[in-house]
């Protein structure tokens, strides 16, 4: 009698857990015909579950996932890399990230993009979807649950995303069933390709004035545990800023100032990319959005750039001369081409 | 009822009636200082404030000398920011609509509703504000119904001066 109960109440369980699991699996953004940055933490995995390692990793916002190519640094050094981005990813999911990426492989050498360090605390709930909802369980995606809830959002609704995404119920698709349980990769390892061009306005507008130019003290905490846990690792920490550089998003002097001081203070190296005419940015066409993010021709400059200097100063090996790595890397770089040449006829 | 209780009771009214009156008169009581302020913008015979749709703004002001644009990361929406000689208004998306969250004073053409513009000293916003503003360094800022009015301050003169939406 007992037994049958026990079995009665765990068939139960078992029913509810599975409904969870398969509504949750329906009724959260697929991020393909729109918002298809929501999908680039997720697809990491991918490497990690093919076992492919990386020489550098790459980390932080849009700055870093639409200004470095993996498929261009390969192509021309032979280095081979990940970039884990996403929209408005805050420092201290930047920390979280890598962490995690860390427990996987030890890189050579980690690129971070210092821009978020602007953010002294959560800005929005779609964002922070964005970046933690495509991380696999584990105790660093729990880290960046709790320091990035922003006011309304709860840490329960991260374990049982469906508590949040029930009400898109009336706004499914086909194609929130199509993508349930598999998607196609947006990105190429990480790089979201963009094709558009909009030139940046010829008159350059600078940001506007601030109140207070320090960059906020919790940002520097992060930045001092993103700097420990690579000195941990045995990984070489390089800190970068987008050649980018938008009244809406300005780079300001004072910001430049106090990274530039941290990295003297540690030994770290620093590179500024703004107003860099080695690298030949052409804001009439190198950019789609009028400046604030490069297009693939942009962003396959930055690189060309970025990865001489790499190869360069750190020492990395060019491993197309390795049969395994060159067949893996061959066929990424033949679909990074092949989609670069698909999505230019239809531009 | 005897005259003892008759007492009592009148007393323990009374004593109630005062206790009443002065949580009264403490929560009611607000001196000019304790009622924010009404910050707003005036600039070619047209008040401008924050949090009001910003084609309202431009239609009344008129011609502008440029407009920018600058999407989001991911999301859709594009903020907005037109440039008038001395001003600018920046706007962010909501809905159909784009609603203005910073005005900025950028000369010494244009000034506040009080009359303080770019390159007037410390002393005389102070002076026209009030002492109930918040420091940043040599900056000062002041809460007003609902919008900050922040003046930036450097080697004691003002550089700029914006009207923002409170966050909090």
């Amino acid at each position: 009698m007992i037994k049958k109960r026990v079995i009665s109440v765990l068939s139960c369980a078992l029913a509810l857990v599975a409904a969870v699991y398969l509504l949750t699996l329906l009724t959260m953004p697929k991020y393909i015909s729109s918002s298809r940055e929501g999908n680039l933490i997720s697809e990491y995995y991918g490497e990690v579950d093919k076992d492919i390692a990386h020489q550098v990793l790459f980390v932080g916002d849009c700055e870093v996932y639409e200004s470095f190519v993996p498929a261009n640094l390969w192509e021309e050094q032979g280095i081979t890399s990940y970039v884990r981005g996403s929209p408005q990813q805050l420092i201290w999911q930047s920390y979280y990230l890598l962490r995690e990426m860390l427990e996987y492989e030890t890189p050579d050498v980690v690129v971070l993009g210092v821009f978020s360090m602007k953010y002294g605390e959560g800005q929005s709930e779609v964002y922070n979807r964005m970046t933690i909802d495509g991380m696999r369980w584990s105790d660093e995606k729990w880290g960046a649950v709790r320091s990035s809830l922003t006011e309304g959002e709860s840490t329960l609704s991260y374990a049982i995303p469906l508590l949040r995404f029930h009400s898109r119920w009336q706004e499914l698709t086909l194609e929130d069933v199509r993508y349930m349980w598999r998607r196609e990769s947006v990105s190429h390892n990480g790089y979201l390709m963009q094709m558009g061009v909009l030139p940046r306005p010829s008159e350059r507008v600078e940001g506007s004035q601030l109140i207070d130019t320090s960059l906020p003290d919790i940002c520097f905490e992060y930045l001092d545990k993103i700097r420990e846990l690579c000195a941990e690792s045995g990984v070489t920490l390089v800190l970068v800023k987008a050649p980018t550089n938008n009244w809406r998003y300005w780079w300001y002097d004072e910001w430049d100032e106090q990274i530039s001081e941290y990295c003297e203070s540690y030994g770290l190296d620093y590179y500024n990319l703004i107003d860099n005419c080695e690298i030949g940015i052409d804001w009439e066409r190198d950019t789609y959005d009028g400046g604030v993010h490069l297009n693939v021709w942009g962003a396959e400059k930055t690189t060309s750039y970025l990865g001489r200097l790499l190869a360069e100063k750190y020492c990395l090996a060019d491993l197309r001369g390795d049969a395994q790595t060159s067949r893996i890397w061959q066929e990424k770089l033949e679909k990074y081409k092949e989609e670069k040449e698909r999505a230019g006829q239809n531009e | 009822m005897n005259k003892k209780s008759i007492k009592r009771t009148s007393l323990a009214l009374f004593i109630t009636l005062c206790a009443v009156s002065s949580i009264f008169l403490i929560s009611c009581e607000q001196t000019e200082n304790d009622i924010p302020a009404d910050y707003f913008f005036k600039a070619r015979g047209v008040t401008v404030r924050v949090g009001e749709n910003v084609d309202n703004a431009t239609s009344a002001l008129g011609e502008y000398n440029s407009l920018y644009l600058a999407p989001s990361c991911a999301v859709s929406g594009v903020d907005q920011m037109y440039v008038y000689n001395g001003f600018r208004l920046t706007a962010y998306p909501e809905a159909d609509k784009h609603i203005i969250y910073i005005i900025e004073l950028t000369n010494d053409t244009v000034s506040t509703a009080e009359g303080v513009s770019v390159g007037d000293t410390r002393e005389k916003v102070i002076s026209v504000y009030g002492e109930a503003y918040e420091s940043v360094g040599e900056s000062v800022r002041y809460k007003g119904r609902d919008c900050l009015l922040q003046f930036i301050i450097r080697e004691g003169k003002v550089t700029s001066i914006k009207y923002l939406a409170q966050t909090d």
